[in-house]
């Protein structure tokens, strides 16, 4: 179904070079009631990662992921995209909101445009594309996400795991450098979950640099390069899936693990 | 009763009552776009978050709502020239219906605007959209659907007002039917054709708004 351009390099993230997309460093933020909700989060995502973000409800995951496209100000620390300051005013952050695509829980697909048209609106009024151009290009995104054949359709016409996909295509039709996911499978009936987990392997197999929050243990122990783990705030470990599953060193995450493995 | 029903007066003066329905659809048509437009960027300044913004509009929609149309209208076509401000008839018609119908949907579509959900605005600001292009592209289009048939309600309001403007001698269908009656006195035939041309334009522009909405806010058949 799915078949996005394959990495050049095998997929083996050690010949890859490393170069870094997102740089955060001692990340805090308080949300307008004084709540201290990232207590100095630092973490670096190479170029070509995927990178798991995982933790407690209500541990700053959705927030932390938020901040990497400015749709959550922070107020200390620093954080870059491919070497750009997100800045902590915001200044300019639209210019670099083109360079980071999201993928949202609810879809947030626009419901009064087309499948064809919600692809096309971002690259034809933020990069210049023809409205040609941008309609071959969504063509080729929406057969690889599985749903060519919807292009004309509403969203409202679809079901939860095809406007997933959508959002999919659409987050990537501005070509993005990175892309994030917060509990993308989150909102779907289960029959869904596996075509939208499906679209993202392949994404990931593609090269693309990723970041997703999600609870599908599956995901994350085969496609995740690195799983990172939040809670109250505070990045609590930073290890690769194997010693995340199999060898957690932290009371924190196993006491996590006893609760969603069993 | 022995009134005796005399049609003859309305048909033999039949140009007058639809030069003057044809005022009273032109002026409407004209004020509701201006109106409509007044009412956009109106809800605009009210969710904008500027404060300043929004405490001028609020007092604009305020003002506007809480007077009667006819102090409106006075206001415009009397009060102005003291200010070297000098419209026609027709002209203070139109700019004081476009004001009067730009306060009542300034609220309606902000009503429209507050029902589109915060995601909407975040799949924007993720692509890379500026507020504005945000407001324009994707929140007014489907906040205008959820508000349409509140709008249309108000919109049959402002023709309805519009019989008011006679008051300036703008010569609108009630001008019409005023000048008719004051030559002939036959009222009863006079203001039943009057109103039947009223209600002939209030459908005709029911059918538009129909039409519009078919066309336009065809998704909406598919919202859950
Ligand atoms: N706008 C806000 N104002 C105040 N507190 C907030 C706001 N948004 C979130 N919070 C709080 O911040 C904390 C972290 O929220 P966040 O949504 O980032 O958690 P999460 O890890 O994504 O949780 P979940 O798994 O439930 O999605 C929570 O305690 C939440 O109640
Ligand atoms: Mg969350």
């Amino acid at each position: 179904m799915t078949n996005f351009q394959p990495r050049s390099h095998s997929s083996n993230t050690a010949i890859l070079e490393t170069k870094p997309i997102i740089v955060a460093r001692d990340v805090e933020k308080w949300y307008d009631n004084g709540f201290h909700v990232l207590k100095g989060v630092s973490s670096t995502i190479n170029q070509g990662e995927v990178v798991v973000l995982m933790g407690p409800s209500g541990s700053g995951k959705s927030t932390f992921i938020r901040t990497f496209n400015g749709l959550e100000p922070y107020q200390k620390g620093r954080i870059e995209i491919d070497g750009t300051l997100i800045a902590h005013n915001q200044k300019g952050i639209e210019l670099l909101r083109r360079e980071v695509g999201m993928v949202f829980q609810q879809f947030n697909l626009f419901p009064h445009l087309t499948v064809l048209k919600n692809i096309t609106l971002g690259p034809t009024h933020l990069r210049g594309l023809s409205k040609p151009q941008a309609k071959a290009n969504a063509m080729q995104l929406l057969a690889k996400v599985g749903i060519a054949h919807q292009a004309n359709k509403y969203p409202g016409q679809l079901s939860g795991g095809q406007q997933q996909r959508v959002a999919i295509a659409r987050a990537l039709a501005m070509q993005p450098k990175v892309m994030l996911f917060d509990e993308p499978t989150s909102a779907l009936d289960p029959e869904m979950v596996r075509e939208v987990l499906d679209v993202m392997r392949s994404l990931a197999e593609s090269g693309m640099t990723m970041v997703c929050v999600t609870h599908e243990v599956g995901f994350a122990r085969e496609v995740a390069d690195r799983i990172i783990f939040l809670a109250d705030g505070t990045l609590v470990a930073d290890t690769t899936p194997d010693e995340f599953f199999n060898n957690p060193k932290e009371e924190r995450l196993q006491k996590f693990l006893a609760q969603i493995l069993h | 009763m022995n009134y005796s029903f005399d049609f003859s007066v309305v048909w033999e003066n039949i140009d007058i009552l639809l030069a003057g329905a044809w005022l009273t659809l032109k002026i409407s048509l004209v004020a509701i776009a201006f109106g409509l437009v007044i009412g956009v960027i109106g809800s605009l300044c009210r969710t904008s978050g500027n404060k300043i913004l929004n405490a001028i509009t609020l007092a604009y929609v305020e003002v506007i709502r809480n007077t009667p149309y006819l102090i409106q209208l006075f206001f415009i076509f009397f009060g102005l020239p003291n200010l070297g401000i000098k419209l026609s008839a027709e002209q203070a018609a139109i700019l004081s219906l476009a004001v009067n119908f730009g306060a009542y949907s300034t609220e309606i579509v902000r009503a429209g605007v507050e029902s589109i959900p915060q995601g909407q605005w975040e799949a924007g600001m993720a692509i890379g959209f500026k507020k504005l292009a945000i407001f324009r592209y994707i929140v007014i289009p489907p906040a205008l659907a959820n508000i349409y048939r509140a709008l249309v309600g108000q919109v049959i309001l402002a023709v309805l007002f519009t019989s008011i403007v006679s008051q300036i001698a703008a010569e609108d269908l009630t001008y019409a039917g005023d000048y008719l009656n004051s030559r002939t006195f036959r009222s009863f035939e006079i203001y039943f054709t009057v109103a039947l041309l009223y209600l002939a334009i209030v459908w005709l522009i029911k059918g538009v708004a129909f039409l519009i909405e078919n066309q336009a806010f065809k998704f909406a058949k598919y919202r859950r």
